[in-house]
């Protein structure tokens, strides 16, 4: 199994009986009715004579709030309940780590859309109105936007928060922080703002309830951490609140975070009536935590023979005004930030700090892409000092089994470097750009700017890894339960119940897959995610298909050995039979197989007497803290991508066109190959976007593009297709050797762009979003010399 | 197959009682005309606070988020006199109902075909019309850029009878409230016309920067619009006249060094505009000044061969071909 | 004023035959009219006049297949078509699409061209978070009927108006793919 390779369109070996185990590209359940459109998404839902919720926003990045006057906007018909900071019964912050946020700003703002008040009217347009009426004094106070400064001062000057403006800083320290190699490279880069831009705004219903707490249907990625903030402000036992998942159009990170559930709880409690709130796209821009915009540097020695000696590097998130879970994102931008290479001596400065900005937390990659965007670029311009080809300088570095990682942490578990990179070396290249290339298909597209003459190919690489799971010793878990039943037709039928929050990936199809596996039955029912069971964990950090999917095995397999022990005494065997069944039983095809006697017991007479149930917590084995110098063993797991692009470049007008992608990906075993594909493609296209287009420009504090007119995202006109390889070696202590498939390609897909640009136009580039002018007009007049000092890598 | 929709009478005293207590400031537009024909949408405009709604793509987005909200509403999708195009002798008439999507395939003005073709997406192509690219005159307007690279008559009517100015004056001082454009009047083609755009990304984008390019082999001249750089789009006229000079219009070539030096004449022209758009949230002004001149070149290049004759794909214009093509526009 | 407005509306509503005209008089500013939707004639009673046709769809008529991502006509996710058209339904006046055939997704028909897109979608896993998908039907039911053969340029072109961000659009192309081939 171990060097097993297939083809993401190939089918993997079937374990199931039935057509619809794992391995095969089963179709998602939930599929017909998203494509019929009666799929009820979070927005769509609504109750006969509900309220209407809407938000009010700062406008202003910071100031001091010296009046909130809502007395007009309560007396105006048709509107319910105003709430301000002092309506919050319960504790007045929030947040996913640190509870640093509040509900409602009181005393100041900190950052451009932070909520003032919440209304609840008859209709929305009265609640709209409401919102005009509120009268909110604020002192304009001067915005603190640059992260740099924050870290030269050492954040205790002027602090923007009680908690300080420095929400953490790590300086990792491996190896001999003197040692140089013979070559060196160093420079600067600077990361954007992304957006997850999830189509489906965010949209929640909540009910009041009889014991004062409340019901809520929500489009969320972890329904139990939303249950313990909003119980926690709204002052009432979490077993009040309860939570179920409504239809989730993506989330991508960008919903990990409380955005409008503790204020749509609280309006309710407060009228005591039902109410809808939701965001139109310019409040979910404002809303929700973004991707950190990132500043680098990095100085990278190696020996004449291209063996990496040291990295230098120094990294600065901006983490906006508040928390969300910039420590882990950080974490993760430090400990990945000399990518996946052996390197012996390695010196890491990285600082997440508060601004008057937009609050950043998690998206897709969780500061892996930022860096990786760095230390690819790195490795190219090493390449070319040392006048190697960029392929071979990576596959003499890669990270092995047996390798240590810069923080200490033994590499056990395979890792497949090497094959992939060598596995997108080797795909066919496209067609060059010929006279018969119709010009639709040059720079630009459509628009038919481009001069086939002036169009320049490149072609670039780019390799990742990426944890999975989550790291620093946090006891992670997932509880799911699997009840074995006949249904009203008096057939078997397997009923899955977990609160994992199906954003789109394909949790629900799996979960499908793995009791069919299990349990042998063709039925298989999806219980709706909520907090009636215990917590799944978050859909984030590739963990689900690992951490639920491998709850929802161990429940299957419980009830299964429960089952057989049922039909153990059915058959009159001995006690130390029906103790351990599996010695004389088998599960096979819906029935019982008594393997020596082969006797055989339909499913469906066994279950007669009643379901079978279990429920199941999953853990994944323990890791350690981040000690000092950043050393110790934190992380579960990890996942590989290399990427291949080949780009087109018009290098008169810097128009880019990416041509074609290859990626080949360590997924550990493959469940279902269409899915597998579809997130290798999507986390392609995301990583792709970050490269060329997608920046959520703040100028000020102030976001200047907060609509899909001025962020850019891909279209299926930008984004080829993908030649997608998996590579499949089986990750020990996972479920079926799964490895989590979400987010290594997003890592890898935007430095291998960026290297094919730069392989085209012979130009090092040092920000994303590649801009057009960044590619042809001289540096300094594109942009600004970056903000990173050279000097300031720490380290001898 | 149109459906009979009967106007539903409602009790005045109680709908407007049942508002006022919901609503205090209820949205302003509360009419809807739907004329059949031009005369009578300009008599409902005579009576003023209307505005004129063609396909919405520009208007109904800024009416729901209440950026505008005009008294009343004049729909002109019903009046089948704007929806109409066609030719003269020498002209082409547009009417302003007409959407991109009609123009995308009309073989008599290639240039404009190439234009509407790169407009947004489908969906936009199919209901944006080329009255509302005027009423809401988008310096980045990719019609607009055309229009004034080709030299366009706007025909403007109202209760008081029609005018026609030509496409600089109309940017220049604009509509009166109470007019309405029912045309616009263009010379029909005598020469290859190409127009090219700069977007954010490979489609469905709007112009950053565009070029359209109009050369006349009759009157022996080319004009040029730049879109993107200005508040309405810039025209070179030094350029124009240093191309027009260089060009051997017997043999419909043009040499490397005029086409370079169009492209220098362009860019500067672009420099030197008193009223230049800010930098955008993605491009800066610089890198359109640069990729204007870029562009021109390129267009002037697409539509007349090299003295060393050689054809570039993608051309727009009938006359990359080369210029016996030309003869086929003439009058 | 109001005056004005009811004889106007009067005249305009009700002497040209065709009624299609609306007036809501006085200071009642909402209006009622009825839509051609699906097949179907829907009455829109008490609607603002300035609302879109997906503002009407959804919270008139509940028609929640139309989505709403952006109300900018910049994402697809809320296409119809209209009159035949593929429209984004975000930027056509609700009370100026009467009298015209509004087509969502569920009008498409249950066989010809929209089941074989319907089940390529499924079969070949176009559908993540499932947000894009009706508008993503809509508009690739149309390019098909009309179209039926465009090359992978054309297709790429014709449904640049469409926004998915879960997909990558990969398994959308090889869902059209998938169908093209079949009809050969
Ligand atoms: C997603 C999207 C993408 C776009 N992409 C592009 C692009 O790439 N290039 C581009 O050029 N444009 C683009 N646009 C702008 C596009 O909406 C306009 O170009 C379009 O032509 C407007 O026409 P309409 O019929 O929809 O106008 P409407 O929205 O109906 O009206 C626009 C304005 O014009 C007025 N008006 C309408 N008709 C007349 C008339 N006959 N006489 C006087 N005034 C009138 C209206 O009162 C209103 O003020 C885009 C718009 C959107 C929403
Ligand atoms: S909601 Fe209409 S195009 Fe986005
Ligand atoms: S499937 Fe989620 S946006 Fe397309």
């Amino acid at each position: 199994m171990a060097d097993s390779r297939s083809s993401g369109d190939q089918e993997f070996t079937d374990h199931a009986a039935a057509g619809q185990g794992i391995g095969r590209s089963v179709p998602r359940p939930d599929g017909a009715d998203k494509i019929d459109g009666t799929f009820p998404y979070a927005g769509d839902l609504f109750l006969p004579g509900m309220l209407h919720a809407r938000t009010l926003r700062s406008p202003h990045p910071r100031a001091r709030i010296r009046r909130i006057d809502t007395a007009a906007a309560r007396r105006l018909p048709g509107v319910a309940a105003v709430v301000t900071a002092g309506d919050v019964p319960g504790r007045a912050t929030y947040g996913l780590i640190v509870a640093d946020q509040p509900v409602f700003a009181r005393d100041v703002v900190r950052y451009q859309g932070e909520p003032v008040a919440a209304v609840a009217a008859r209709d929305a347009r009265a609640a709209v109105r409401a919102l005009a009426a509120i009268d909110v004094d604020y002192e304009p106070l001067p915005a603190v936007t640059d992260p740099e400064r924050i870290v030269s001062v050492g954040g205790e000057v002027d602090p923007l928060h009680p908690d300080g403006n420095i929400f953490r800083e790590i300086h990792l320290r491996h190896g001999d922080p003197a040692a140089r190699g013979t070559v060196q490279v160093s420079d600067s880069y600077v990361v954007g703002m992304q957006d997850q831009a999830f189509l489906g705004c965010e949209a929640a219903l909540v009910v009041p309830t009889a014991d004062g707490g409340i019901d809520m249907r929500v489009a969320t990625q972890w329904l139990h951490s939303d249950r313990e903030q909003i119980a926690a402000c709204l002052g009432i036992p979490e077993d009040r609140v309860r939570l179920t998942l409504a239809g989730v159009g993506g989330a991508f990170g960008g919903r990990e975070d409380i955005t409008l559930q503790i204020h749509g709880a609280l309006l309710a409690r407060v009228t005591g009536q039902p109410l809808r709130i939701r965001y139109d796209r310019v409040e979910s821009f404002l809303g929700h935590p973004h991707r950190h915009p990132a500043r680098l540097w990095f100085r990278h020695t190696a020996s004449r023979r291209g063996q990496l000696v040291s990295v230098h590097a120094r990294v600065v998130l901006d983490g906006g005004a508040y928390a969300s879970s910039s420590p882990a994102v950080l974490a993760n931008a430090v400990t990945h930030a000399s990518g996946p290479y052996r390197v012996p001596h390695t010196v890491v400065d990285g600082w997440v700090v508060r601004t008057n900005n937009p609050p950043c937390g998690a998206m897709r990659g969780f500061g892996v892409p930022q860096v990786a965007f760095g230390h690819e670029a790195q490795m190219d311009r090493l390449a070319d000092a040392l006048g190697m080809d960029p392929v071979e300088l990576r596959r003499r570095n890669v990270l092995e089994p047996g390798d240590v990682l810069p923080t200490g942490q033994l590499v056990a578990d395979p890792l497949p470097l090497r094959e992939a990179i060598a596995t997108v070396a080797a795909r066919p290249l496209p067609a060059p750009v010929s006279d018969r290339t119709p010009v639709t298909s040059l720079p630009g597209g459509r628009l038919a700017a481009a001069d086939p003459g002036r169009v320049r190919r490149g072609v670039g690489y780019a390799l990742a890894y990426k944890n999975l799971l989550f790291s620093e010793g946090f006891d992670d878990f997932s509880t799911a339960r699997v009840r074995l039943e006949l249904g009203p037709d008096g057939t078997p039928r397997a009923v899955v119940h977990s609160a994992c929050a199906e954003v789109g990936q394909g949790f629900v199809t799996i979960a499908g897959q793995i009791v069919r596996t299990e349990l042998g039955v063709d039925q298989v029912l999806l219980a709706p995610a909520d907090t009636a069971i215990g917590s799944a964990g978050p859909t984030s950090a590739s963990r689900q298909t690992w951490m639920s999917g491998g709850a929802v095995r161990a429940a299957a397999v419980t009830v299964a050995e429960r089952l057989l022990g049922r039909a153990a005494g059915r058959l009159g065997l001995p006690p130390e039979v029906v103790a351990e069944p599996r010695r004389l039983l088998a599960l096979a095809d819906g029935e019982i197989v008594a393997s020596e006697a082969g006797t055989r017991l339909p499913l469906a007479d066994l279950l007669a007497d009643g379901p079978v149930e279990a429920v199941e917590v999953f853990r994944h084995r323990r890791t350690q803290p981040l000690g000092p110098d950043g050393q110790g063993d934190v992380h579960v797991a990890f996942a590989v991508a290399a990427h291949r692009a080949v780009v087109d470049v018009d290098v008169d007008l810097g128009l880019v066109r990416v041509v074609s992608m290859a990626l080949a990906q360590d997924v550990g075993m493959v469940l279902n190959p269409m899915a597998l594909r579809g997130q290798a493609e999507g986390g392609t296209a995301q990583g792709l976007g970050l490269a060329l287009m997608e920046e959520l420009v703040v100028d000020g504090g102030v976001v200047r593009n907060p609509t899909f007119h001025d962020y850019v995202l891909p279209t299926i006109a930008d984004v080829p297709a993908l030649d997608f390889v998996a590579l499949t070696h089986a990750q020990p202590g996972a479920p079926y050797g799964v490895k989590g498939v979400g987010e290594a390609a997003t890592c890898s897909a935007t430095p291998a762009v960026v290297a094919a640009v730069r392989a085209a136009i012979g130009r090092d580039l040092r920000r994303v979003p590649i801009r057009p002018q960044d590619l042809v007009l001289p540096p300094g007049q594109a942009h600004p010399a970056d903000l990173v000092r050279p000097d300031a890598g720490g380290g001898g | 197959m149109i459906v009979a929709v009967p106007h539903q009478a409602t009790d005045q005293a109680t709908d407007q009682s049942a508002d006022q207590s919901t609503d205090p400031a209820p949205p302003r537009t509360a009419r809807l005309h739907r004329p059949l024909t031009v005369a009578e949408a300009v008599e409902i405009l005579a009576d003023g606070d209307a505005e004129i709604l063609a396909g919405g793509t520009d208007l109904v987005p800024a009416l729901r988020a209440r950026q505008r909200e005009p008294r009343r509403l004049v729909a002109l999708r019903r009046v089948l006199e704007l929806r109409s195009r066609g030719a003269s002798a020498n002209m082409l008439i547009i009417g302003a109902g007409v959407t991109y999507h009609d123009l995308t395939g009309w073989s008599l003005s290639p240039g404009l075909a190439a234009m509407a073709r790169v407009v947004g997406s489908p969906q936009i192509r199919n209901t944006g019309t080329v009255g509302g690219a005027l009423g809401t005159a988008n310096p980045r307007g990719d019609l607009l850029t055309f229009l004034s690279a080709v030299g366009t008559e706007i025909v403007i009517n109202s209760a008081r009878g029609a005018r026609t100015v030509d496409v600089a004056s109309f940017l220049a001082t604009g509509l009166a409230p109470t007019e309405l454009v029912t045309a616009v009047r263009l010379p029909r083609p005598c020469g290859p016309q190409v127009y090219l755009k700069i977007g954010s990304r490979q489609a469905a984008s709007a112009a950053l920067v565009s070029c359209a390019l109009v050369v006349d082999r009759v009157h022996e001249r080319v004009t040029c619009a730049i879109g993107g750089i200005a508040h309405q789009p810039t025209r070179p006229a030094a350029a124009e006249e240093f191309v027009r000079q260089g060009v051997d219009w017997s043999t419909g070539t043009i040499p490397a060094d005029v086409v370079a030096g169009f492209g220098e004449l362009v860019a500067e022209a672009a420099g030197a505009v008193p009223d230049p758009l800010p930098d955008d949230v993605g491009v800066s002004a610089a890198y359109r000044r640069h990729a204007a001149g870029v562009l021109a070149a390129r267009a002037v290049g697409r539509c007349l061969p090299a003295a060393a004759p050689g054809a570039i794909p993608g051309s727009a214009g009938p006359g990359s071909a080369g210029p016996g093509s030309a003869g086929r526009f003439r009058s | 004023m109001n005056n004005d407005g009811c004889a106007r509306g009067d005249i305009a509503g009700g002497s040209d035959g065709d009624a299609a005209a609306l007036a809501g008089c006085g200071t009642g500013r909402r209006v009622s009219y009825q839509l051609y939707i699906d097949g179907g004639i829907r009455l829109v009673a008490d609607a603002w006049l300035a609302e879109s046709l997906l503002g009407v769809l959804r919270d008139h008529l509940g028609v929640m297949s139309v989505k709403d991502a952006c109300e900018q006509g910049r994402c697809g996710s809320c296409s119809v078509l209209m009159d035949g058209r593929l429209v984004a339904s975000c930027t056509v006046l609700a009370a100026d699409a009467a009298g015209a055939v509004v087509t969502t997704v569920a009008g498409l028909g249950a066989g010809g061209p929209a089941r074989a897109v319907r089940a390529a979608f499924l079969a070949h896993g176009a559908v993540q978070c499932g947000f894009c998908t009706p508008g993503f039907v809509v508009a690739v039911t149309d390019l098909l009927a009309r179209r039926p053969d465009a090359d992978e340029d054309e297709i790429r072109e014709a449904l640049a108006g469409n926004i998915c961000r879960c997909t990558g659009y990969g398994r959308i192309m090889a869902a059209i793919r998938s169908i093209q081939d079949t009809r050969r």
